[in-house]
């Protein structure tokens, strides 16, 4: 079981922390403030440490410090809305894991939490399982019951697949997603077109695979993975 | 044309005005002084002849002597009665050097024992040409020693007075408004003094308007990133619940697109900013080709979408000098530009050489205004999706890494440069 701790002083979005952290299942603790996340990280030890870094009593930047000198393991993702090189290098530096700068989509938050829970579960459990797929991350590859014979999926279609089975609990908004795979290379209107066709293009493999998922469209705003 | 130079030129003319004027009155003056001594000279000299004659009636006066300088015409009385006496400017016949000389002629009317006579007095007056010459002699003197004692002081001034003018010209000449206020010296001369503090009072007043305008956008778009979080995921979750009517999900999917156009310009303000502020290292070895090669990858569903033919020509391994994201920000745009402006079966074309990056793209065939092309929020199509801020990055990050990015138009081609220096 993973264990959080949200360390967030606006309360809005602390709230949609509080929500998307019991939504994925997670153990958590929230705090609003500097004083009291220093108490927190120096009673409990956390998998993982969502931390801003404008507090209104501080920085995030001296707990990070303070983690360090006490040579905690917790994987630390830093969120500011300093979209600032020094803040990210800074940030690294002390030891943080990752850095997303606000506003940022709650899925990217997913794949990222995901990510250092990989780092740390590195020998245990390697492989992700989604209804009867198999996702071997480190080959990036994707298999129905086991990886003898894997889908061939182009390194788009990976990434789209792998993303939204890793926030298979969401819905995924066609802008995330599409900022997920094009950044800001391409045109919005544009990448919503090519989405489309990479979906299909998904849907058609998984099916011939036998894949017992289902890529649904919600709405038109979105898309959201789910077994069948 | 120089102020000394200005200023010289002016004086030079008034001081000739002056020497002319006064020459001229000078030599009128003294003219005029001579002839009043001359005249005076014959004056006297005819009321001591005729004084002399009339004690002496019998010396002999009428008949034309050359030892004398007189002459009497025996005349009617009626002739008498309408003379009268004129001193006159007249050319006498000198036989010795076979020359007309200048005399001042006395020409007066007398009654001398029952007779009349018009009788004239004549003097050489040719002084007036010897005054003329020493006039000229000394008052250009005194010109050619008043311009040369002008000159001197002149580059005396301008070397050490002006000297501090020059410097603060030369020092608000290079001033930018994003760099440091230039510290100008001080000068003994009270008005370059005032100068200098209004100057330095004016650069420090701008500079603090500039610098709080800045920290104004950057504030307000940082305090803008977390409420935009707020609605993100806020927006998130609505989209999550089950029971939405379609006309709702339409609707929140309008904000969706708002609230993500609203957070890329919020995103490229600051990195507006923040390249201005010069927040980036500029020392790394960039390898441009990887760039490439990495960013094209991006662009493989528009290619395969819109029949577009890259064509990538390598000359060179092309490394530069700058910072890895913001040359790949900047390569991300004019990619991103190439591609988005272009049309059906069109092209695209890359041309790395040792220090050139060229990027050509066909398009819709519209003439770009070079001017303004660089601008922000200049924009020529009217796709509500793009801010018009790309090309004024693509222009800042190369200002501040010190190259050069360019535009021309060729064949049916978009050519965007950037020259690595």
């Amino acid at each position: 079981m993973m264990k959080l701790l949200i360390v967030e002083d606006e309360p809005e979005l602390l709230h949609s922390l509080k929500e998307y952290a019991s939504q994925e299942g997670f153990i958590y603790d929230a705090e609003a403030d500097y004083a009291s996340a220093l108490e927190r990280i120096s009673l409990y030890d956390y998998d993982c440490i969502i931390l801003d870094i404008n507090l209104p009593d501080g920085s995030g930047f001296d707990l990070l410090e303070v983690l360090h000198q006490k040579d905690k393991t917790d994987g630390v993702i830093i969120l500011s809305a300093r979209h600032s090189l020094d803040d990210k290098l800074k940030g690294l530096d002390l030891g943080a894991d990752d850095y997303l700068t606000k506003p940022f989509y709650f899925s990217e938050l997913h794949a990222r939490i995901k990510a250092i829970i990989r780092r740390k579960q590195f020998k245990t459990n390697k492989w992700v399982q989604f209804s009867n797929l198999l996702i071997d991350p480190d080959q990036y590859l994707v298999g129905v019951n086991d990886l003898q014979h894997p889908i061939t999926l182009t390194k788009k279609e990976y990434a789209i697949l792998t993303h939204l089975i890793n926030n298979h609990k969401r819905v995924i908004t066609k802008v995330a997603l599409a900022e997920y795979i094009w950044g800001d290379y391409v045109d919005e209107a544009q990448s919503f077109d090519f989405l489309f066709s990479q979906i299909r293009n998904i849907k058609q493999k998984l099916k011939k695979a036998g894949a017992q998922v289902e890529i649904h469209n919600i709405y038109g705003v979105g898309y959201q993975i789910k077994p069948i | 044309m120089k102020l000394l130079t200005y200023t010289s030129r002016i004086q030079l003319f008034f001081f000739l005005l002056l020497f002319g004027g006064f020459s001229i009155l000078f030599y009128l003056v003294l003219s005029w002084n001579v002839l009043q001594n001359v005249d005076e000279v014959l004056y006297n000299r005819k009321m001591n002849l005729l004084a002399y004659l009339k004690e002496n009636p019998r010396a002999p006066f009428t008949e034309d002597n050359p030892l004398d300088d007189f002459t009497f015409y025996l005349i009617d009385e009626e002739a008498f009665q309408k003379g009268r006496e004129i001193y006159a400017d007249t050319l006498v016949y000198e036989p010795v050097d076979d020359e007309l000389d200048e005399y001042r002629k006395l020409t007066t009317h007398a009654e001398l024992h029952g007779n009349y006579y018009r009788l004239e007095i004549v003097k050489p007056h040719l002084e007036v040409t010897e005054i003329v010459g020493t006039i000229a002699i000394t008052l250009g003197g005194l010109f050619l020693g008043m311009t040369l004692c002008y000159y001197l002081s002149q580059r005396f001034i301008s070397r050490k007075i002006w000297n501090p003018f020059y410097e603060m010209l030369e020092k608000l000449r290079h001033y930018r408004l994003d760099k440091q206020i230039p510290v100008l010296s001080h000068s003994r001369i009270d008005e370059f003094q005032t100068l200098r503090d209004a100057i330095t009072e004016l650069m420090q007043k701008n500079k603090e308007v500039f610098d709080s305008q800045k920290q104004f956008i950057e504030n307000a778009s940082h305090e803008m990133q977390t409420p935009l979080s707020v609605i993100q995921s806020r927006l998130e979750a609505l989209i999550s619940q089950e029971e939405l009517t379609s006309e709702q999900a339409a609707i929140i999917e309008g904000i969706i697109g708002s609230t993500q156009r609203l957070k890329k310009l919020n995103k490229t303000l600051l990195l507006l900013s923040k390249i201005e502020n010069r927040q980036f290292l500029l020392s790394e070895k960039i390898p441009v080709n990887g760039i490439i090669d990495r960013s094209l990858a991006y662009y493989e569903e528009q290619k395969v979408a819109q029949h577009i033919e890259i064509i990538i020509k390598k000359e060179d391994e092309l490394i530069v000098q700058g910072n890895i994201m913001l040359t790949e920000i900047l390569v991300q745009n004019l990619l991103k530009n190439a591609f988005l402006h272009n049309i059906r079966e069109g092209k695209v074309i890359i041309s790395i050489m040792k220090n050139r990056l060229s990027i050509a793209n066909t398009g819709y065939k519209e003439t770009l205004d070079k001017e303004k092309l660089f601008h922000r929020f200049y924009k020529q199509s009217g796709n509500p999706d793009t801010w018009g801020l790309g090309l004024a990055i693509v222009h800042k990050i190369a200002e501040v890494s010190g190259w050069n990015v360019s535009y021309h138009q060729r064949e049916e081609f978009y050519v965007f440069t950037v020259l690595f220096e």
